[in-house]
């Protein structure tokens, strides 16, 4: 495959996939504006790198590993621009109907690191299979396997002191 | 899992900005008018890859051989290995190395071994401090591989903005263990004058005009350095290098010049090396 076919494939890709792309960066930021901004940088990075990925197949897995090494750059750059408090900024962004049910998403994500979040995300949000989120960690699958029950009972615990 | 089953409604009610669309369209644009960024580095590796295809068969293996010279006691071999390999941010890292192995002397074979991997760990230190994107890519040849010379080139490619191509070559001969310097094949210093006039002689004959000129259209070429990047051929010629931008304009790219014999005859310190 040439690589102007390839970028086709990746700007159709982009086109179909945006709204979970925006999600994902979303998650990580919780600030509209940061999440724009990285899901950009991340598209630009995938069409300048394009002619290295080799197996077009993992188009997937190889642009949200590029949109998760974008989110952790930038959460490093702006350590101190984003807001402090950011479950209470994430609720005024989305308003959501009800706000209980809203505190269990931000406030279980809230303490996972990005991998952490990347892996719950993934999995269960997106029903990625365990293998292909390997690929995007760049881990064995062992590895992930064992880093999603870790983060599953890590979940779980803070859930329940959550309901009680 | 009712919670998860939960979160997961709240991941999707995430609202999309009606900016999203605009956002990713014009990061796609973005890219379109910078195409011609990459597009030279992807000929720049064809261009090695074809200097490779010449001499070995490249194979997807981890290391691939690049000579094999048979000596009376040992075979001394040159492999490619992928040394650092980096696609993170704005950093796009794909640097080789060459590893040489059969000397009987594994002591000097050690020093240059060593000295490969510390070339790259600088080249990379040096460029993960930039900002800005930022592509480096270093490719290890063989360019001759004779019982007496055996010519190691590494190609650098730094490409940020422009690019910028160098070489650094290491001259060994194979069979006495010993690195061969410039000034080690002449006899004195006059080997610098007698090389320098034939490589002015040269660019003012060619009429490509990429050669650097002052203002009032002189050749900007002086003199080669006493230590300037060479290799010989396997014909036993002397071949001089300059790097991108050094003398020339950027589109000639890493110069060479294959000096006849006859210029330097009489400066040679012998012809075991040069014929």
């Amino acid at each position: 495959m040439t690589t102007d076919e390839k970028i086709t494939q990746l700007e159709e890709y982009i086109v179909a996939y945006q709204g979970a792309h925006y999600r994902l960066a979303y998650s990580y930021v919780k600030n509209q504006q940061n999440a724009l901004d990285i899901v950009q940088d991340a598209i630009v990075k995938a069409l300048r790198s394009i002619h290295r990925l080799e197996e077009i197949a993992y188009l997937h897995t190889w642009f949200y590993r590029i949109l998760m090494n974008t989110a952790i750059d930038y959460l490093r750059r702006h350590k101190r621009m984003i807001p402090s408090d950011d479950a209470l900024f994430a609720r005024e962004q989305s308003t959501p109907a009800n706000p209980d049910l809203h505190m269990d998403l931000w406030e279980a994500l809230n303490q996972l690191s990005v991998e952490q979040k990347t892996i719950i995300i993934l999995r269960f949000f997106e029903d990625m299979k365990l293998q292909d989120i390997a690929k995007v960690l760049d881990l064995n699958v062992n590895t992930v396997k064992a880093r999603l029950y870790a983060t599953l009972k890590k979940l779980r615990i803070q859930m329940e002191e959550y309901h009680e | 899992m009712n919670n998860l089953q939960n979160m997961k409604q709240q991941y999707h009610d995430i609202p999309l900005p009606k900016e999203l669309s605009d956002a990713v369209q014009h990061a796609l644009h973005q890219n379109r008018s910078k195409k011609s960024w990459y597009r030279p580095l992807l000929l720049t590796a064809v261009a090695i890859l074809a200097l490779f295809i010449g001499s070995i068969n490249l194979s997807s293996s981890f290391a691939n051989q690049l000579a094999s010279v048979p000596l009376m006691s040992s075979v001394v071999e040159v492999f490619s290995v992928q040394d650092i390999e980096r696609n993170y941010g704005d950093t796009e890292v794909a640097v080789s190395k060459p590893v040489i192995t059969g000397f009987n002397d594994k002591q000097f074979e050690q020093i240059l071994n060593e000295k490969y991997e510390e070339e790259n760990r600088e080249l990379f230190k040096s460029t993960s401090t930039e900002k800005g994107r930022i592509s480096l890519d270093r490719q290890a040849v063989v360019l001759t591989d004779t019982e007496n010379v055996l010519s190691i080139a590494r190609y650098t490619t730094v490409t940020q903005g422009g690019s910028a191509q160098s070489i650094a070559i290491d001259n060994i001969d194979p069979h006495n263990e010993w690195v061969i310097t410039l000034p080690s094949l002449f006899k004195d210093n006059t080997y610098i004058p007698a090389i320098s006039s034939y490589i002015y002689a040269q660019i003012e004959q060619r009429e490509d005009r990429l050669y650097f000129t002052d203002e009032e259209g002189s050749i900007t070429f002086n003199t080669i350095d006493a230590n300037q990047t060479f290799s010989i051929t396997k014909d036993g010629q002397l071949t001089i290098y300059f790097d991108e931008y050094t003398i020339a304009a950027g589109a000639a790219g890493i110069v060479e010049f294959t000096i006849p014999t006859d210029v330097i005859k009489p400066s040679l310190m012998s012809n075991y090396y040069i014929k």
